[in-house]
């Protein structure tokens, strides 16, 4: 069972890798864009971003054609998304 | 008959080519249309289209934005120039293309055909890091810069449909891909584009694949260190596609005039695209 703080770095981890920065660019840039809902993320950065954590967290997670476009929108609707599936896992 | 015409930039070409089809859907046939700047774009002509989308768009007509299909040729968010930008671009879009499964996947989009072109033997190959491989190599003019969309099996697609009758087949014997073909030019220091497409819808298509096509050019020719040349776009039939089209016609005729540069790579970390996403009618003027 993961905690919230894990699915975060790891979130953090795997879009640190696709768009080629260290985890401390985008923890800077989520600081200064006012905090993890408000860092928006492409639709096509969060498909890669939701295939990444099933890879690293182990877990099957619901494609976007499966969401509403909120539920993937910035970092923390990712988190509020991925959480409950990786505390089951 | 075939018709040929010429546009300054996205929306001009655009324009010029829907105007070829009269107002109607009855569209023309072996449609070429070259867009000499396709770097540049017209957002009167742009913003016309879109709004015409918006107010097209209801729950039985799930229509796109401009940015959304542009984003299945080159998905720009995932391009963010530098060291390895390449090699993360081809990563970035087969990985994303994993989560969409079933029959949301449908034959997949552009983009992941270009690096994940399927074989029959049940492998893939990335065409656009084969072109971008020659295109650093060879300085001079070559014809050697291909690459198929379609495969073997979407030929079939229409008997394969009425065997199978699935979402996934259902849409493409609708539609997609309708893009077949890109043929890389490089001349002069400068990367030329041909683009065939079997069928080409204007209203709802056109204009997103011009964009596509444009930053498409536009990452090869920077990754390689060239400049971008024109662009050619063929069609065996092009119509307008959506109701509409004598308005629209009039409408984007009016407000051309504004051009301006396409985005062409990722935007700042943690900004998104919403603002590309199609307007809801009801704030329509």
């Amino acid at each position: 069972m993961l905690s919230q703080l894990e699915v975060r770095e790891a979130l953090v981890e795997v879009l640190s890798r696709i768009e080629g920065y260290d985890s401390a660019v985008i923890e800077a840039a989520i600081v200064s864009r006012g905090g993890d809902d408000q860092y928006e993320l492409d639709s096509k950065v969060a498909e890669s971003v939701i295939a990444g954590l099933e890879v690293l967290l182990g877990v099957h997670l619901p494609g976007p054609a499966d969401l509403n476009r909120r539920q993937f929108a910035t970092i923390g609707a990712l988190i509020r998304l991925v959480l409950p599936v990786a505390m089951a896992a | 008959m075939a018709t040929f015409v010429t546009g300054a930039d996205i929306g001009d070409a655009w324009l010029q080519a829907f105007s070829t089809m009269g107002g109607s859907d009855k569209g023309v046939v072996n449609l070429s249309v070259e867009i000499q700047n396709p770097l540049i774009e017209d957002l009167g002509v742009r913003g016309a289209i879109e709004r015409h989308l918006s107010a097209l768009r209801s729950a039985e007509n799930r229509v796109q934005s401009i940015h959304t299909v542009a984003n299945t040729i080159f998905p720009i968010a995932q391009y963010r120039p530098g060291k390895g930008a390449a090699d993360r671009y081809f990563a970035n879009v087969i990985e994303g293309a994993a989560v969409r499964r079933g029959a949301s996947a449908g034959w997949g989009t552009y983009a992941e055909r270009l690096v994940a072109y399927p074989s029959w033997d049940g492998k893939t190959t990335n065409q656009l890091g084969k072109i971008l491989e020659r295109l650093r190599g060879v300085r001079h003019w070559h014809d050697i810069y291909e690459a198929p969309i379609e495969t073997a099996d979407d030929a079939d697609s229409t008997a394969t449909a009425i065997l199978h009758s699935d979402v996934r087949m259902d849409s493409r014997r609708r539609g997609g891909p309708c893009l077949a073909h890109l043929s890389f030019t490089l001349a002069d220091g400068k990367l030329s584009l041909v683009a065939l497409y079997r069928h080409h819808t204007y209203i709802d298509r056109a204009y997103g694949n011009f964009v596509g096509l444009g930053r498409l050019m536009n990452f090869l020719a920077t990754e390689a260190a060239l400049e971008v040349g024109n662009l050619l776009v063929v069609t065996g039939h092009a119509n307008a596609g959506l109701s509409g089209a004598a308005t629209l016609l009039t409408s984007a005729s009016a407000e051309q005039g504004t051009t301006s540069p396409i985005e062409l790579t990722a935007r700042p970390l943690g900004v998104g695209w919403q603002d590309l996403e199609l307007p809801r009618a009801a704030r329509v003027a």
